[in-house]
């Protein structure tokens, strides 16, 4: 059994069927790039995968645990929030939280994870925040930022705040980090400070999923690209596979297309 | 026309009674706490028509209006502040011909005074709401109030004086010459049914105001040509040393004639009578006339005189 | 009368507006936001009464429903009798919650859906990720807004003399009728003018204070 499964997702927004049928598997420290034109439903498939949309059907596991399973009856609020920590998102827009320092957006949810609601002395409680404090700054260090933690998010450029939404995702500690076209917001000249974080985190064998429409980006880094269109995987396979020897002729076209307008 | 105005105001009011259980809720925490500090300023000299929130139900028991008075100890009597009739002095007492009038009459029905200063143009809806039993503040007798409130005996006369500016005076020798021109009464006032009722001022354009105080402020400030209120109002407010010193009563229009009396709740005869006994039994000591002296109104006394 | 008279009676009305003002306030603060809650509500039936109430209470004049509540229950013979400055603080309350209501209803449907999805990858209860993330941001979007109405709450005040409670203006008006002196009434402006200036003071340094961050 693979690391991650994902078996037979199906959904619809009313009658827009955007997913029909989407089967793939991913193993440990791998890293997927998805692509495709917009419409294709791969961010769909990437919110289906982090609960942020619930699937009409299909199941998807983790390192063996079955997380969705459209048979089982739905999950509660708390269920959900449990079985969603196995993933990560970072999203397009970032969605920092602007009142609070750099810092305090990455250590936020652990804070709130692991004191509330539990009883503990005043001196655990104070060691537990020392400790999150320190991998905060610590992952904040590894996306390049450890000289920005006491700014505020408006005081960053685009490229900047991305790379604290990274290590806002990182701190919660993920099996799967998903990424929802990471630099589709950023200027052109901001992309490479973020894929250059990417591309380091994969070294550190992150199990990773990237929507993206960068080719060169999907090329050099990734292990595995699925091509999606119209809501079915139309070609799944290596970088060299996929970009080098297309099979399918929507993938081609695709592919010429992207090529001449990067 | 009052029927539909309550019946409009019922139907408001179920519209608001169904929504309103949110809000109310939090009225009710209010209500214990600041209940007394606002009733009091409000009236100053009494005490407040709500300080009492346990009055005997008096829908259907068979009580009357004077068994409700009597189980509240208090009656409540509703005022506004004029001279003569109710005023604070200097030290802000409550004082006037109509305060020690009701005064000496609960004295004698062995009930505790409370003072309610009101809106005059609301003074019906007080009364239907009983947030007041009585209006008793210089309250002209009226035909058409006889078909809202229950009267007692007359005490006092009155009549309606015009008041122009004192350099106008000489213009308007009789009603005749005031046919076109602007003139500010208290609305539901006496006053308003002079022009109502007299041909001459068909012509004229009535403004309706909240207070009498305010007709006069209409015509110090050249927005009315005149107005028409109470003699007794219009000499106090127009003496020597007020804002209004420069305006003049026109002794040579004389409004008909008219009298003050106490009103009730419709249906309220016994009160009335009560009322009526002790106003007698002041007349007869002498006790009334000794007040009216008091506020120079013993000219103008009906009974006891 | 001595101006010192005057501003010692004007000064009890004063206090019967600062009550008013107080109240008002600190009531409909919170009651508004559960009004929200309500008008936000996704079982429709609590929506759409919060929806028709609150439109009945903008829709109506302060003042018509200052004088329903004081006179209804007794014209109806029902035997609750609601103190006059009661009655005036049930319908003041009353009336802001819901403008307070709209306020935070706007405010909140301001935020972006982006920070709702944020919180809930992080794996944040809904209470927390409108505690922690959204309150903040709406407070700091509806600061201007709240202002505003609060700076009309202190003159709407003046309404609570339609059923003849002692503020302000009603308190100006009894100097007038008694004293007949008509300069208090003017007078009186300028208590308004310093509240007002010291509320505008105090919304403008929590403005100030929440501007450390934009957006």
């Amino acid at each position: 059994m693979s690391f991650l499964e994902i078996k037979n997702i199906f959904k619809s927004f009313g009658k827009t069927e955007v997913l029909k049928g989407i089967d793939f598997s991913m193993e440990r420290g791998e890293v997927l790039a998805i692509i495709g034109s917009s419409g294709s439903g791969k961010t769909t498939l990437l919110r289906c995968i982090n609960f942020l949309e619930t699937p009409d059907t299909g199941m998807i596991s983790v390192n063996g645990n079955v997380l969705f399973n459209s048979d089982e009856s739905p999950y509660s609020d708390a269920e959900k929030r449990e079985k969603r920590l196995h993933f990560g998102l970072v999203f397009q827009q970032f969605n920092l939280f602007p009142q609070y320092n750099v810092l305090r957006n990455v250590s936020l949810a652990p804070n709130l994870r692991q004191i509330k609601g539990k009883k503990l002395s005043k001196t655990e409680k104070k060691e537990i925040k020392k400790q999150i404090d320190d991998n905060s700054r610590r992952l904040l260090d590894t996306v390049g930022l450890s000289d920005k933690v006491n700014n505020f998010p408006c005081e960053l450029s685009g490229g900047q705040q991305q790379r604290v939404a990274i290590a806002r995702a990182l701190a919660l500690n993920p099996d799967i980090l998903c990424f929802d076209e990471p630099t589709s917001a950023l200027d052109p000249e901001l992309t490479g400070e973020v894929l250059r974080v990417i591309r380091e985190l994969k070294t550190s064998d992150r199990t990773m999923i990237v929507v993206t429409h960068e080719m060169n980006f999907a090329r050099g880094v990734a292990d595995k690209v699925i091509f999606m269109a119209d809501g079915v995987i139309e070609e799944y396979g290596t970088p060299d596979e996929v970009f080098g020897a297309p099979k399918s002729e929507k993938t081609k076209s695709f592919l010429e297309k992207s090529l001449e307008n990067p | 026309m009052k029927k539909r105005i309550l019946s409009v105001l019922v139907g408001a009011v179920m519209c608001l009674g169904l929504c309103g259980c949110g809000g109310g809720e939090s009225g009710s925490n209010v209500n214990g706490s600041v209940d007394n500090s606002g009733a009091n300023s409000a009236s100053d000299g009494g005490n407040s028509a709500g300080g009492d929130n346990s009055a005997p139900d008096n829908n259907n028991g068979g009580e009357t209006d004077w068994d409700y008075i009597v189980n509240k100890g208090k009656l409540v009597v509703g005022i506004t502040y004029n001279v003569p009739m109710n005023y604070q002095d200097d030290s802000g007492e409550l004082i006037g011909f109509e305060t020690e009038f009701t005064k000496a009459v609960c004295e004698k029905l062995g009930v505790e005074p409370d003072f309610q200063v009101i809106e005059w143009t609301k003074k019906e809806f007080e009364l239907n709401a009983k947030t007041i039993d009585l209006v008793w503040n210089g309250l002209t007798v009226t035909e058409e109030r006889k078909e809202n409130m229950l009267f007692s005996k007359s005490y006092l006369k009155n009549k309606q004086a015009t008041v122009v500016k004192a350099e106008n005076a000489e213009k308007y020798p009789t009603t005749a010459e005031m046919g076109s021109i602007t003139i500010a009464v208290e609305g539901g006032s006496a006053g308003e049914d002079v022009i109502k009722n007299d041909e001459a001022l068909k012509g004229c354009t009535k403004v309706s105001m909240e207070a009498q105080k305010d007709a006069l402020l209409e015509v110090k400030t050249g927005q009315a040509d005149a107005c028409i209120i109470d003699f007794t109002m219009a000499k106090a407010a127009t003496a020597e040393g007020t804002d209004f010193a420069d305006l003049k009563v026109l002794e040579n229009i004389q409004n008909t004639d008219e009298e003050y009396a106490i009103g009730a709740r419709l249906g309220d005869t016994e009160t009335i009578a009560k009322i009526n006994a002790a106003i007698d039994e002041l007349a007869a000591e002498g006790k009334l006339l000794e007040i009216a002296k008091k506020y120079n109104l013993d000219d103008a006394l009906l009974i006891g005189a | 009368m001595s101006f010192w008279d005057v501003t010692r009676q004007l000064a009890d009305g004063f206090g019967i507006t600062l009550l008013i003002f107080g109240i008002t306030l600190a009531a409909s603060l919170p009651l508004g936001l559960i009004i929200t809650f309500g008008s936000m509500s996704k079982i429709p039936p609590i929506k759409w009464i919060t929806k028709v109430f609150v439109w009945i209470i903008r829709g109506t004049p302060l003042m018509l429903q200052i004088i329903l509540i004081f006179y209804g229950p007794g014209l109806l013979n029902w035997d609750v009798k609601l103190p006059r400055l009661t009655a005036v603080l049930i319908a003041f309350v009353i009336n802001y919650s819901c403008y307070f209501s709209e306020i935070y209803r706007g405010g909140i449907e301001s935020i972006s859906k982006g920070q709702y999805e944020a919180g809930q990858v992080l794996g944040m209860t809904k209470t927390q990720i409108f505690f922690k993330i959204v309150l903040f941001q709406v407070i700091k979007r509806i600061v201007p807004p709240m202002g505003n109405e609060i700076i009309t709450l202190v003159k709407d005040t003046s309404l609570a003399r339609v059923i003849a409670v002692a503020e302000l203006v009603k308190a100006a008006e009894n100097i007038i009728s008694v004293k007949g002196i008509i300069w208090p009434l003017f007078y009186v402006g300028a208590f308004y003018l310093l509240f007002s200036a010291l509320l505008t003071f105090l919304l403008n340094f929590a403005e100030k204070k929440m501007n450390y961050y934009s957006g």
